[in-house]
């Protein structure tokens, strides 16, 4: 058994070298190159270049750049998506109520296990909301430290148990009102900049966020904050902050609602 | 020179941890049941990675021409290393009684107080 495994294996691993070796050889599948890719450099080259103002997005990080300034929108549709799918869940086990006492013993894991994962809790919001204030200068953003603080509630429900979390105010209404809250921030956010632009008597784009040739309006770049001049980018800086908002709160409901137990869901769908 | 020492030091450590890590990962594969298997685990968390994050940051503290970033290499590098230490044993103490609490059996054994906390009701099932 062990010899024919290994036979496998370095028969496996010999075919895929010559399979490779053969398509690189006869140009089917081309090296990858060595340089930028020319998408890659028009997007370098524009991103934070203030002379080429008309199409910059004010940010040194090109992926947040892209996607909440050149492809703003699909992003914004991205989020309802997402939104829409935490509805579904919802709607699924609508009928069933997260109190605390119908969430579990409330008993936990040793006492070990509790003090380190109260350290650690400490520590998540804070990595999360670093990650999300710097999403326009270093890679990450909202979607990720949504996801990064969404590990909190996680790490609580494993080791301190559901039923705290709910007696802490984590509920299933509490969640969605700050999931719905972060959505409407990003709807306001979108449209922020083309009403500044109607009320100087100028037009803007939806989700706009730097100033076009053709739509001269924007929220700028620098912004003076007490005193100290601060990149925020434009609108990225409280597109980022907003998207942290909706997605920690939606993630975290989705966690909630996996670890409430069906034994009370089961017995409001056998009255229904 | 004193720097010089300290990235030495860093150097030794990451050589350390991946020998430790060697360890860790032919004990995964040769020993015969879960708990020694997770005590190699806990090899290769500790000393596979725990002492490799230091030696990473001593190592970044004493590159000068790294300029200011090797202080941040050095800070990122010390946090993570605390919370490995913090977190690892943590994560296979709580293995080890899911384990128990499973029903599987630590096999060459002198004694198991866990056993006996739950016999006396100090400690519940």
């Amino acid at each position: 058994m062990e010899k024919r495994l290994i036979c496998l294996g370095v028969c496996i691993t010999v075919t895929a070298f010559i399979l490779a070796f053969a398509l690189i050889y006869t140009g089917i599948v081309p090296l990858a190159p060595t340089g930028n890719r020319p998408l890659a450099t028009i997007f370098l080259e524009s991103t934070f270049n203030a002379e080429k103002w008309w199409i910059w997005a004010g940010s040194p990080e090109v992926v947040t750049s892209i996607l909440w300034d050149y492809r703003g929108i699909d992003t914004v549709y991205e989020t309802t998506v997402f939104f829409l799918a935490i509805i579904g869940a919802i709607t699924v086990v609508r009928t069933m109520k997260l109190l605390p006492e119908t969430s579990g013993k409330g008993r936990g894991l040793t006492v070990i296990a509790k003090t380190i994962t109260k350290i650690t809790f400490a520590t998540i919001p804070i990595i999360a909301f670093s990650i999300a204030v710097h999403g326009h200068l270093t890679p990450g953003g909202g979607f990720q430290a949504g996801s990064a603080f969404a590990v909190a509630p996680l790490l609580v429900i494993a080791a301190l148990s559901l039923r705290l979390l709910v007696e802490r105010g984590w509920g299933k209404e509490r969640l969605l009102a700050l999931r719905t809250t972060g959505l409407i921030l990003i709807g306001i956010i979108a449209i922020i900049v083309p009403i500044l632009a109607i009320l100087r008597h100028s037009i803007a784009y939806i989700m706009q966020n730097q100033a076009k040739l053709w739509a001269p309006a924007g929220l700028s770049a620098v912004v003076d904050l007490l005193g100290v001049k601060s990149l925020l980018s434009g609108t990225l800086f409280w597109l980022n902050l907003s998207e942290f908002l909706a997605v920690s709160a939606g993630l975290s409901l989705v966690f909630v609602l996996l670890a409430a137990p069906t034994k009370n869901f089961d017995k409001e769908v056998k009255t229904q | 020179m004193i720097w010089d020492i300290v990235g030495w030091i860093g150097v030794a450590l990451i050589v350390l941890g991946a020998i430790m890590d060697l360890i860790a990962s032919i004990g995964m594969h040769r020993f015969r049941n879960f708990y020694l298997r997770l005590h190699a685990a806990t090899v290769g968390m500790i000393g596979g990675a725990f002492y490799p994050l230091i030696g990473l940051g001593l190592l970044s503290l004493s590159l000068e021409y790294l300029g200011i970033t090797r202080y941040y290499i050095a800070g990122i590098s010390f946090v993570s290393a605390l919370f490995v230490l913090l977190t690892a044993p943590v994560g296979s103490h709580v293995l080890a009684r899911a384990a128990h609490r499973a029903g599987i059996k630590p096999e060459p054994i002198n004694v198991d107080r866990l056993q006996e906390d739950i016999g006396k009701g100090v400690m519940e099932e």
